[in-house]
């Protein structure tokens, strides 16, 4: 098992080279969350498991902010799809990011993107 | 300005990425090409905090008339305002509109406040002042973006403006900019200015 680093909500995914099913547990950070909020995380976290099925990896740069910008797209576009009237300010502000357009969104990513998360990844 | 040999310049072989500038050399450059646009990329240092690096990015975009959306600079700026407007605590602190290297230029300067890390339980607000200038030439629209969160942000500066000072397209034409400082040095009472910050001229 192997942590998750990017988003500290959900905490746990597969490596890629492991034999078992990939997994997810939720932290208790989310406990008390709104089941449109946890939707959200969900879409999230489920577009870095898919990434990791598709063999992509987290081995460069490019490879985690374009897995980044990915999982936050698909969070906004969920959490803009349920939240009606609700607001959360993470899952807003995710929406917000987004809605920017692609390069201001990945260019704010690249500048949240620490070092520490490819070294962490290498060799997955 | 810092010492020449604290700056590297630099120059692409991609034609798409046909401009030059001087950057310091303890940054990183990152060359990106997507299918609207291509970029170069500027890292900076990291904040206090570890949430957050300054940067300096360059966008290439084509203008509506070569496929891509927009055909002013005005209407370009348009787009990234509305959209920049729904960032929480989101201020317009300085616009000046004139000519960068001979051509029709906007700059605008804004803040908003960013949670970070993004989506962690123990984010903080923090506040990021991100100046823009917006420049067409030729079949394209260029955004030159200078982000930092608010203390990091006059300590780069100079920076960014030496980038500015220093860039150059790659087409032919030689050029001699003047530059203008900052004619107020705080943002938030250069609210909506007219003047020209960057002129250029061009020479022999």
């Amino acid at each position: 098992m192997v942590q998750q680093y990017v988003s500290d909500y959900w905490s746990q995914i597969q490596s890629p080279n492991s034999t078992a099913k990939p997994t997810r547990s939720l932290s208790e950070g989310l406990k008390d969350a709104s089941p449109n909020v946890l939707a959200a995380h969900l879409a999230h976290e489920g577009t870095h498991v898919q990434w990791l099925r598709d063999g992509k990896g987290y081995n460069t740069e490019d490879e985690i902010v374009n897995a980044e910008y990915a999982a936050l797209k698909n969070q906004a576009d969920v959490w803009n799809a349920v939240k009606g009237a609700e607001i959360d300010e993470q899952c807003d502000e995710v929406a917000t990011i987004m809605a920017l357009g692609k390069d201001e969104a990945k260019d704010l990513i690249r500048l949240m993107y620490r070092e520490e998360v490819r070294q962490r990844r290498k060799g997955w | 300005m810092r010492a020449l040999n604290e700056y590297r310049r630099f120059e692409s072989t991609n034609p798409k990425l046909n401009f030059s500038f001087l950057y310091p050399t303890d940054w990183q450059v990152k060359e990106i090409e997507e299918r609207t646009y291509s970029e170069a990329f500027v890292r900076g240092p990291r904040n206090q905090a570890d949430t957050f690096n300054t940067g300096i990015t360059v966008t290439a975009m084509p203008t509506r008339e070569t496929g891509g959306e927009f055909a002013t600079v005005e209407e370009a700026l348009a787009d990234y305002m509305t959209r920049s407007q729904r960032l929480a605590s989101w201020r317009e602190l300085s616009r000046t509109s004139g000519l960068f290297l001979s051509s029709p230029a906007i700059e605008v300067t804004i803040s908003y406040t960013l949670r970070l890390p993004l989506n962690s339980p123990v984010a903080q607000a923090t506040s990021i002042v991100e100046r823009k200038l917006i420049v067409k030439h030729g079949s394209h629209i260029y955004k030159i973006t200078y982000r930092a969160v608010e203390e990091d942000y006059y300590v780069f500066l100079p920076v960014f403006r030496d980038l500015v000072r220093t860039f150059e397209f790659r087409d032919g034409r030689t050029e001699v900019q003047e530059f203008y400082p900052l004619i107020t040095p705080l943002p938030a009472h250069a609210v909506h200015e007219q003047g020209a910050e960057y002129k250029a001229h061009e020479s022999e």
